[in-house]
């Protein structure tokens, strides 16, 4: 008896290891599966200085309707060698890629210069008043702005984000 | 079943006891009956050897203590220490708090060309000295070799052998005072120190002296620019109200970086180190013209406008004052 329970029980653990096995998805040129989720956007934006420290100031703005991201940087900071780090949802991957050695990225053609009125800088951090101003006037991108595209987990879907910088008045 | 396993535990136990009563101490080796000495290099294996510092060696000494004492040491450099070569006249043991204690065991050591050399007063047959060489000017690029060797009072000798070691090309100034105004120009092209600071006063008497000015420094109330270091090439917009001498052209190159602890330039913390071959290897393409808003522990490499010197310029202390920086240059 004991020994049939046990056997049953075998072959009931074998059944599943086969079925555990049996849900093969796909995976792409990067050998990265390719999922069934369809999110894709930009979740977080920062950028390193040479000295492997950040050079942001306050959060970096994400408007995922409108695929912008704005990092606002310190007065001063040297933007032709900037190491750039893109959070992105979950199985989404950007293109082209960030090296994950050596990428010193030229990031000086996002700078965008804006006129700033009252409001617009509270604590040293940019406001929402700020980032939608920028945002609601694409015309005024610049065209050397970096763009990078999310594809995202079905590797279907693909979006195109617009990345600017804004340097802080000085402090 | 069971009273074979208890007799074979039986006869194990008095196995057992048969080691144990065998208690002759045994010499894993033939007894020493003769001087034998070793020696250790103290200063890390990974500190580069730098000019006008000192390597540190302990060299240990011993005879049995019925064939006589130690009578005399001494170490044969293959090129001859600067002034400060010596050995140390005392022998150390540690206490029980762990603090090296000191036992006079010699007279001052003698150091005469390539050899250093020591008598031993006390009436000892054991002794550790400690060996202090300076590395000469002549030295550097070189490799520098070590012949330690002792005589005792039976007529015997030792020799120990310790090297060959590589002496850096570079060279290091340490806690350099720059000050907002007044002592801020600071120049890498000195033949002997790594790093020279002029004043304001210097400039007005020698106004040739602003040719060899590589960055200007300069403290701002502003937190986004506070300590910064400039070259003549530097955007106006970030340096407001500092002044250039004129004559300063020097376009210099700078990476700033934080966190590179040099042990030899933070004054013996940390334990990162700074070589020739991180000068060599550095690649000044992601350089800028100016760096802002340094703090203590950061630094910047710098690259001379001819590119004929790179250095790393530590920041011992940042404070309302100005800057302690210590430098480490490398010649091209």
């Amino acid at each position: 008896m004991k020994t049939i329970i046990n056997k049953f029980i075998i072959a009931a653990l074998l059944l599943l290891g086969v079925a555990a096995c049996s849900k093969d998805l796909p995976i792409d040129e990067d050998g990265l599966l390719i999922t069934t989720r369809q999110e894709c956007y930009v979740s977080n934006f920062e950028l390193l200085g040479t000295d492997q420290q950040t050079i942001r100031v306050g959060n970096s703005y994400i408007d995922t309707v409108a695929q912008v991201a704005i990092a606002y940087v310190q007065f001063g900071t040297d933007l032709t060698q900037v190491w750039p780090q893109v959070s992105l949802v979950e199985d989404a991957k950007l293109s082209p890629k960030i090296p994950t050695y050596d990428g010193w990225t030229d990031f000086s053609g996002s700078k965008m210069s804006v006129d700033f009125i009252d409001g617009d800088w509270v604590g040293g951090n940019a406001t929402d008043q700020l980032s939608e101003r920028i945002v609601g006037t694409p015309s005024a991108f610049p065209t050397t702005a970096k763009k990078y595209t999310v594809i995202a987990g079905d590797r279907k879907i693909k979006k195109e984000y617009t990345f600017l910088i804004v340097e802080r008045p000085l402090q | 079943m069971k009273l074979t396993h208890i007799y074979s535990s039986l006869l194990l136990a008095l196995a057992f006891l048969g080691v144990s009563c065998d208690d002759e101490p045994v010499l894993m080796k033939d007894p020493i009956a003769a001087l034998s000495n070793d020696c250790i290099k103290r200063s890390l294996p990974v500190a580069p050897n730098l000019i006008g510092q000192e390597i540190e060696f302990a060299y240990a000494m011993a005879l049995p203590e019925e064939l006589g004492n130690l009578t005399s040491a001494q170490v044969v450099a293959s090129i001859p220490g600067a002034t400060g070569t010596h050995f140390d006249p005392n022998s150390y043991y540690t206490d029980a708090s762990g603090q090296d204690i000191p036992v006079l065991v010699a007279s001052d050591s003698q150091t005469s060309g390539e050899t250093t050399s020591i008598q031993f007063t006390a009436d000892t047959s054991a002794a550790t000295l400690r060996f202090y060489y300076v590395v000469p000017e002549e030295a550097r690029g070189k490799e520098v070799s070590f012949k330690f060797s002792v005589q005792s009072s039976n007529g015997q000798s030792a020799e120990y052998d310790m090297g060959p070691y590589t002496i850096s090309n570079m060279d290091m100034t340490r806690n350099l005072s720059l000050t907002s105004d007044d002592a801020c120009y600071l120049s890498f092209r000195d033949n002997a120190e790594a790093a020279v600071i002029y004043t304001k006063n210097d400039l007005t008497a020698d106004p040739s002296l602003a040719s060899q000015i590589d960055l200007v420094y300069a403290l701002h109330a502003s937190g986004d620019l506070s300590h910064a270091l400039y070259a003549a090439d530097a955007p106006e917009a970030y340096r407001p109200d500092v002044v250039f001498p004129s004559g300063f052209s020097n376009q210099t190159k700078m990476i700033k970086v934080y966190g590179l602890r040099d042990r030899q330039l933070s004054n013996l913390q940390y334990s990162n180190f700074i070589d020739d071959l991180d000068f060599q290897d550095i690649n000044m393409d992601r350089s800028t013209n100016y760096v802002l808003a340094l703090k203590e522990e950061a630094g910047a490499w710098v690259e001379t406008a001819d590119g004929s010197y790179r250095a790393f310029v530590y920041i011992n202390t940042a404070g309302a004052d100005g800057l302690t920086v210590s430098v480490k240059r490398y010649k091209m």
